[in-house]
């Protein structure tokens, strides 16, 4: 085991997380998630050393953290924090050639391994060309891969990063946990992260420790959530954690008086934005597999579904019918039709009133009589 | 960068030249020559006895502020620190508020020894809350608070006081380096240059410390053992030159400034040799227009970096939010 936390309570005069147990082996990345102010960054800097721990160890290769000597323990353990730095002149390979400090001679000097190891730093988080770049000229994104770099060249065993996505641009919002991956993989570095991000932890974490109200809640592989758990976790009513899909999709809410048929992903934007507008309706029929079927559980007030891979029931369909009726329109997202899902055209045709996302031509090939409608006019005709 | 520091070595050779000959009564370096010949007249023994050792009490002392504010601005993260800023100035200034309005104080001590003591005193202090604190700004804290303290104090000898031991006393405050001796320019120069060639060695940690303590511990830096001691060495360093000068106000806040700026670098290696050349020049040249700017009457040394130093300041604020 790389990195074994034991019954550890941080916090400066009160615990404010007690009972922690971790364990995290090399190239596994955990992810440290919870509400802001439930002390995730309290317990980073408590495992790094900066702040001693209330109670409890942290055994980094079998040997106690807060025992090393702190270059000793500055060539095993690297962290990034959200500490704002100002560094003036400094430029990038500047910055990350700081991260050779328990290397380096009394005046820092760097030999020619030194250098690689720098260059090879910036390589590996993508940032080669921001070696000659001053730091404070950096946006936030470009910083944070230099603080990265940074805490490799301490060429440690572990990684410790504080909320290393927050406050990033889209691009690096991607980026960077594609690079937390790579360090992991290719050099087998133990990486622990904290976020409040759950979106985040499920994509780029292996494992995930949830912490609330001063403790452990829940823990677990990212694959194997449990919605109800990170819906308590974040206090959340109006949005519900999808596992299968790793978003929170928002709740709908109300009595539906519009439906929708669809199915293979032709209806997520529209529920999407039906639910986001605050318009209730009800979905169906739809299979259980379908991408639609998951945004649809959760958005939509009522859903009428039928098992995998089956052809329609006339059941469900007369359900499904007798929804529609109370209903003053039907959506139809333009879903492809084969087989199993031949019964919702009849649904279509059976409908009062339908307007359509497909052009006239395939209205026409399919014989249904429908209004055409584009997915940005479908406001209108709901609010009304 | 070589040239920038030949550059900078030549003219402090020329400003310590020219603090030299520069005053109320004429006189060159042919009179220095008689002079130490043996030929002892009124003009040769003026360069030697006064200008030299005044000017040479500039140069080092400028260096010693100097590099006092910048190991305080690296170390709190601060722009806006200097040599004062734990109190050291206000302890020295209500020792010696003590010692010339109150006649507290050992008699012997003198002026010198009554603000080196009230500095050191103030250290001490410093010392004790660098232990008990978590992180810098705590610090910073405390040791303003203690130079508000520390003034309080000062004011209320003040205010008892006689009108012309005050006068005495404010002009002691303005700082001057008119009155340093060959036998105080010994001991500046026997402590003082060691104090600063000991911090070019923490160059080290200290540039580690640009990005703040926690990631300097967490890269191996021994955060409280260089804490003591950056407090010690600056504290020590301003100490030094408030005894033997008075306050000499600006030039450990704007120096380290100017060195960033001129040799476009926050790395300590460069900028510690080039902060202490830079605090030694503009005190120099400040000391020298102190003498000239209101001839015959001779400023306080206070005025002149000021006035030099603020509008320095000023434009660093608007023009880059940097250290």
């Amino acid at each position: 085991m790389m990195l074994k936390v034991s019954k550890l309570s941080v916090g400066y005069s009160n615990a404010i997380l007690t009972g922690i147990d971790l364990n995290v082996e090399g190239g596994e990345i955990l992810g440290i998630i919870g509400p802001n102010g439930s002390g995730k960054s309290t317990l980073l800097k408590t495992i790094s050393a900066i702040l001693k721990p209330i109670d409890g160890v942290v055994y980094l290769d079998g040997r106690n953290v807060h025992k090393l000597k702190p270059l000793e323990l500055a060539k095993k353990l690297a962290v990034t924090i959200t500490d704002r730095s100002d560094v003036g002149f400094l430029k990038g390979f500047d910055v990350v050639s700081l991260g050779r400090y328990p290397y380096t001679d009394a005046f820092g000097r760097l030999s020619e391994k030194d250098v690689e190891t720098v260059m090879e730093a910036l390589r590996l988080v993508n940032a080669e060309h921001l070696a000659d770049k001053p730091f404070s000229e950096m946006s936030d994104g470009e910083k944070q891969k230099i603080m990265i770099a940074r805490a490799l060249a301490q060429q440690p065993k572990v990684l410790l990063l504080d909320e290393p996505t927050s406050f990033l641009d889209a691009k690096h919002r991607v980026e960077i946990p594609l690079i937390l991956r790579r360090i992991a993989n290719e050099k087998r570095i133990a990486i622990v992260l904290t976020t409040h991000d759950i979106e985040l932890a499920v994509r780029v974490c292996d494992r995930i420790v949830m912490v609330k109200n001063g403790r452990i809640i829940a823990e677990g592989w990212a694959e194997d959530l449990d919605s109800k758990i990170v819906e308590e976790l974040y206090d959340i009513s109006v949005a519900e954690f999808d596992p299968f899909l790793g978003t929170f999709e928002l709740k709908g809410e109300g009595r539906a008086k519009i439906h929708i048929v669809c199915g293979g992903g032709s209806g997520a934007r529209v529920m999407r934005l039906l639910t986001k507008n605050r318009v209730p309706f009800s979905v169906g029929v739809i299979h259980e597999d379908d991408i639609d079927f998951y945004v649809a559980k959760h958005c939509a007030v009522e859903v009428v579904k039928e098992r995998p891979y089956e052809d329609i029931k006339d059941k469900t369909l007369e359900d499904t019918l007798r929804m529609i009726k109370n209903c003053d329109f039907v959506i139809d997202t333009g879903f492809p039709i084969g087989k199993i899902n031949a019964k919702n055209l009849e649904l279509l045709r059976a409908a009062r009133r339908v307007y359509s996302l497909r052009n006239k031509e395939e209205l026409e090939k399919i014989g249904l009589d429908a209004e055409t409608i584009k997915i940005t006019d479908l406001l209108k005709i709901c609010k009304y | 960068m070589k040239l920038k520091f030949a550059i900078l070595l030549f003219i402090s050779v020329v400003s310590i030249f020219a603090g030299i000959l520069a005053g109320s009564v004429h006189a060159g370096i042919q009179d220095l020559c008689d002079y130490l010949r043996g030929k002892h007249d009124v003009r040769g023994y003026i360069i030697w006895k006064v200008r030299i050792p005044r000017t040479l009490g500039a140069f080092l002392g400028g260096a010693c502020l100097a590099v006092s504010g910048l190991l305080l601005q690296t170390y709190f993260r601060n722009p806006l620190a200097g040599p004062y800023v734990l109190g050291i100035s206000s302890a020295a200034s209500l020792a010696v508020a003590l010692y010339i309005l109150a006649g507290v104080g050992i008699h012997d001590a003198g002026i010198v020894g009554s603000a080196f003591f009230g500095s050191i005193v103030a250290t001490l202090f410093i010392l004790c809350l660098a232990t008990k604190v978590r992180n810098a700004a705590t610090l910073l804290i405390a040791g303003l608070m203690l130079g508000y303290i520390f003034s309080a104090f000062e004011k209320i000898l003040v205010t008892l006081a006689e009108s012309q031991k005050v006068h005495e006393f404010v002009l002691w405050t303005f700082g001057s380096f008119s009155g340093v001796t060959w036998d105080n320019l010994k001991v500046i120069g026997v402590l003082g240059i060691p104090a600063m060639i000991t911090v070019f060695t923490l160059s080290k940690p200290l540039n580690a410390l640009l990005l703040g303590e926690d990631y300097a511990r967490s890269m191996g830096v021994n955060v409280k053992a260089v804490r003591m001691v950056i407090v010690i060495l600056s504290s020590f360093l301003a100490s030094l030159v408030t005894a033997f000068a008075g306050i000499v106000a600006f030039v450990g806040l704007a120096t380290p400034h100017m060195a960033r700026l001129i040799f476009r670098t926050s790395d300590h290696r460069i900028l510690i040799p080039a902060t202490i050349l830079l605090g030694a020049v503009v005190t120099v040249i400040c000391d020298i227009a102190s003498r000239i700017l209101l001839y015959p009457v001779e400023l306080p040394v206070s005025v002149v970096t000021s006035m030099f130093g603020a509008p320095i300041v000023i434009y660093l604020v608007i023009k880059r939010r940097r250290i």
